[in-house]
């Protein structure tokens, strides 16, 4: 039951999940946001490359643009062989079209997480654009310099790379107080305590998902500082 | 509301996305020669660097010449010989014949099998294929047999000139005040002389004009863009 210690505080989902979906807020990208809104709607090829936060900002892209047939999103991270960009737009058919072997137009292709792009699905990419069915590509990655692209998309890309930017600790912190809807079980100068050992996000999500368990393990209502070294020096100790 | 919105357009007048002919502008006297070369049967390769437009000649020529027309990227398909197989008109694929005079369009032709220019060369000589255009990045790195390439007429589509930058803009956004000639000059020049990296940084700067509501851009306007 501890692993479920939300039910208790009143969530029916777990707040700190460490996966971005659908609805989550983002907090320090509005200025990225409309630019890619914006370059989205112009019809650009774009790379976006940062540690954290890209799948976060891809959500909030598909919130604005979802609809049949209008965004394909694929995480490349957990797959073992690489797309067949062709077959994604596809599944995007509406049911009316698939049988005609058309596919949608002005179709949003977002790949998270890519690694490599082999030179026959950079091609498709670049054909499907040319023809407008693809109206925009976002690709996401950790460093866009050590990602596989054939020339010809790099090229495409051009000068259209945005770096997402590194949190500041006071936002990281906003984040958790909004997730929790800024209840009083995990006070702020534990969550800081957290932050100062952690080195993202994501990592601060996920320890404060473990501190929520282990102040549930524990029977009480509060996490406490003595509980947060507690949990880092037992870690630290494994 | 964006920059192109304010100047009526619906959609990005200046994306990297080829239009029917826009993406053809300065090479007209080329394409001439192109289309003179197809139409008394040869074999053309246009060499190009990235975003020079040579998809775009190939898809015009496909659009222009209503004739037994077969597109093929190395890029996109498995087997040039399947295609051309598949290409054939019912008839010759009732008896079995061979593709006659066909036109062929390759486009990545960096990429190609060596093995497919043997039986490419025969196909031409046989006159099975009356006209082959390759399009790729370097003629050289291509891996033709001696006589294929000897046989090959060589268009580099790289030194583009400077006039081009302004037909472009011109076609794009008639009427438009915000850049001058000189300027549009300046911007292709510091592009590379690039038409895609130009378009790009095209809709760069009118966005730009537009965030600093500026109706014109001076030359120093431009300079910062570049340096930021």
């Amino acid at each position: 039951m501890s692993k479920e210690w939300y039910k208790k505080k009143g969530f029916k989902k777990n707040p700190l999940h460490a996966e971005p979906i659908f609805g989550d807020k983002l907090f320090g990208y509005d200025a990225l946001l409309d630019e890619l809104f914006y370059r989205i709607e112009a019809g650009n090829i774009l790379f976006l490359e940062g540690k954290t936060s890209k799948t976060a900002v891809l959500m909030k892209l598909i919130e604005k643009y979802r609809g049949e047939g209008k965004v394909a999103y694929l995480n490349c991270k957990s797959l073992e062989e690489e797309p067949d960009i062709q077959l994604l737009l596809a599944k995007g058919k509406k049911i009316k079209t698939r049988e005609l072997e058309r596919f949608p137009r002005k179709m949003i292709i977002l790949l998270d997480n890519v690694t490599s792009l082999s030179e026959k699905n950079a091609e498709k990419i670049k054909f499907f654009f040319d023809q407008g069915i693809i109206l925009s590509a976002i690709l996401t990655a950790n460093d866009y310099s050590n990602v596989s692209i054939p020339g010809s998309l790099r090229h495409r890309i051009g000068n259209r790379v945005y770096k997402l930017r590194e949190l500041t600790q006071d936002e990281m912190i906003d984040i958790i107080q909004e997730r929790i809807d800024f209840k009083d079980f995990l006070p702020e100068d534990c969550i800081r305590l957290i932050a100062k050992k952690t080195k993202d996000i994501k990592s601060l999500i996920i320890e404060c998902d473990s501190a929520m368990f282990l102040m549930a393990n524990e029977g009480k209502d509060v996490v406490d500082e003595n509980m947060i070294e507690r949990m880092f020096h037992e870690k630290g100790a494994r | 509301m964006s920059w192109y919105s304010e100047l009526g357009f619906k959609h990005n007048p200046l994306s990297i996305r080829p239009t029917e002919n826009n993406n053809l502008i300065g090479y007209e006297k080329i394409m001439q020669r192109i289309i003179y070369q197809v139409k008394i049967g040869n074999v053309i390769f246009l060499e190009g660097s990235y975003g020079t437009g040579k998809s775009s000649i190939l898809r015009y020529i496909r659009n222009k010449l209503n004739k037994d027309i077969l597109y093929f990227n190395y890029a996109r398909q498995k087997s040039l010989k399947t295609s051309i197989m598949k290409r054939r008109s019912a008839l010759q694929k009732l008896l079995f014949l061979k593709p006659k005079k066909m036109l062929l369009l390759i486009d990545e032709a960096n990429l190609a099998d060596s093995k497919d220019f043997d039986f490419l060369y025969e196909y031409y000589i046989m006159d099975r294929v009356k006209s082959i255009i390759f399009a790729g990045t370097d003629f050289k790195k291509v891996p033709f047999n001696k006589a294929f390439k000897a046989d090959t007429k060589l268009y580099k589509l790289n030194e583009i000139r400077a006039n081009l930058a302004i037909e472009i803009l011109n076609h794009r956004l008639p009427g438009q005040q915000l850049i001058s000639q000189v300027m549009a000059k300046r911007i292709f020049q510091l592009s590379s002389n690039n038409p895609r990296s130009y378009l790009e940084n095209l809709e760069d700067l009118f966005r730009y004009a537009h965030h600093l509501g500026r109706k014109k851009l001076t030359k120093k306007d431009v300079e910062d863009f570049f340096k930021k």
